[in-house]
């Protein structure tokens, strides 16, 4: 009896711990944000919970859906100080610093959130390590004759630890998923 | 060409709303003009800065005994407007594709949705803000145009 309350004790301990899906320890991807401030990722973030959205602001639909579960998310956690919000663009040759700033205040964000762009190689290297996937789906002419194009893209978001560590990742435009986030973020923080 | 009192009050109200600005007060619901044919309810815009990219969603009521679809949604304020559909790809990617039509059959509602069919409104001109709205002119198969005032807010 003792060996099985022994074995269930075990158990319980290590189902408590977190469960690594990337370890970005070995990483380093110089960017910068909204501001053109210049971000080395993951190692400005060492010592907080970052929680990451992938979005381009091409994107009219499932992207302000990302960007509206993270502010939820924020809300929800109280927006405390030791966790910082990015969301990374997959588009940076459209994506600039000043777009990715007309978009951060249509979503009237503070200094908490952050959005990030890159050049290109870097942020294809980045979104091949946290296997976001995108591709072209369809261009369009507008009326005033400017193409756009616009793209396929995996729908994440994902919670790194202070570690460097991801820990959490849930489909990123569904509405549970601030929930579910937030019912995981307090039992990994207990 | 003469006018009964109601074509009058119809085509006032038209002009009223071709007319405004853009920015009025904030308005939880949509505002209708047309017969109750087709009810539109439920609308409302993304906010989203001049030059960027934004979508409106609403719900449609089909009143008649017959069949109609939505042909065409216009914002005269932005550089494009046209309808399209998210969906879920098989490898698992989110994705857009555009939609020539929505057809709403007799007697029932289509919801444009986030994630689903929804109305692209490419560059607006100026930035829309929650507590705008912003006019709509939707073209139906049964040459029925209507004009819609959609509030802009966050969800």
């Amino acid at each position: 009896m003792r060996i099985f309350i022994a074995l269930t004790l075990l158990l319980g301990a290590a189902c408590q711990r977190t469960q690594v899906i990337d370890d970005l320890n070995d990483a380093s991807f110089e960017l910068v944000n909204q501001d053109s401030v210049s971000v080395t990722f993951p190692d400005d973030f060492k010592g907080k919970y970052v929680v990451m959205g992938f979005v381009y602001t091409n994107c009219p639909d499932i992207c302000p859906l990302i960007t509206q579960n993270m502010i939820k998310i924020k809300e929800e956690l109280g927006s405390p100080d030791d966790v910082h919000f990015l969301g990374f663009t997959f588009d940076p040759e459209r994506d600039t610093p000043a777009k990715l700033s007309e978009y951060k205040s249509a979503f009237r964000l503070d200094e908490n959130f952050d959005f990030i762009t890159g050049d290109t190689t870097t942020v294809s290297a980045l979104m091949d390590s946290l296997r976001v996937r995108t591709q072209v789906s369809f261009t369009t002419t507008t009326e005033a004759g400017d193409e756009l194009y616009f793209l396929n893209h995996s729908d994440k978001i994902m919670v790194m630890d202070p570690k460097s560590r991801v820990i959490i990742e849930y489909g990123g435009s569904q509405p549970m998923v601030p929930n579910l986030i937030v019912e995981d973020f307090q039992k990994i923080r207990r | 060409m003469k006018y009964s009192l109601n074509q009058y009050l119809f085509l006032a109200l038209i002009t009223a709303l071709a007319c405004s600005p853009d920015k009025q007060n904030s308005e939880r619901n949509t505002v209708n003009i047309g017969n109750a044919s087709i009810e539109i309810s439920d609308a409302w815009a993304r906010p989203a800065n001049a030059g960027m990219m934004t979508a409106a969603y609403f719900s449609i009521t089909n009143n008649e005994s017959y069949a109609d679809t939505l042909l065409s949604v216009r914002y005269t304020n932005a550089a494009d407007t046209q309808i399209h559909e998210s969906f879920e790809a098989e490898d698992g990617m989110m994705g857009m594709r555009p939609v020539k039509s929505v057809a709403i059959p007799s007697g029932e509602r289509v919801k444009l949705k986030p994630g689903g069919i929804h109305i692209m409104i490419i560059r607006p001109e100026m930035n829309l803000s929650e507590g705008d709205t912003i006019d709509l002119e939707l073209a139906f198969s049964s040459e029925e145009v209507r004009l819609i005032r959609v509030p802009v807010r966050s969800n």
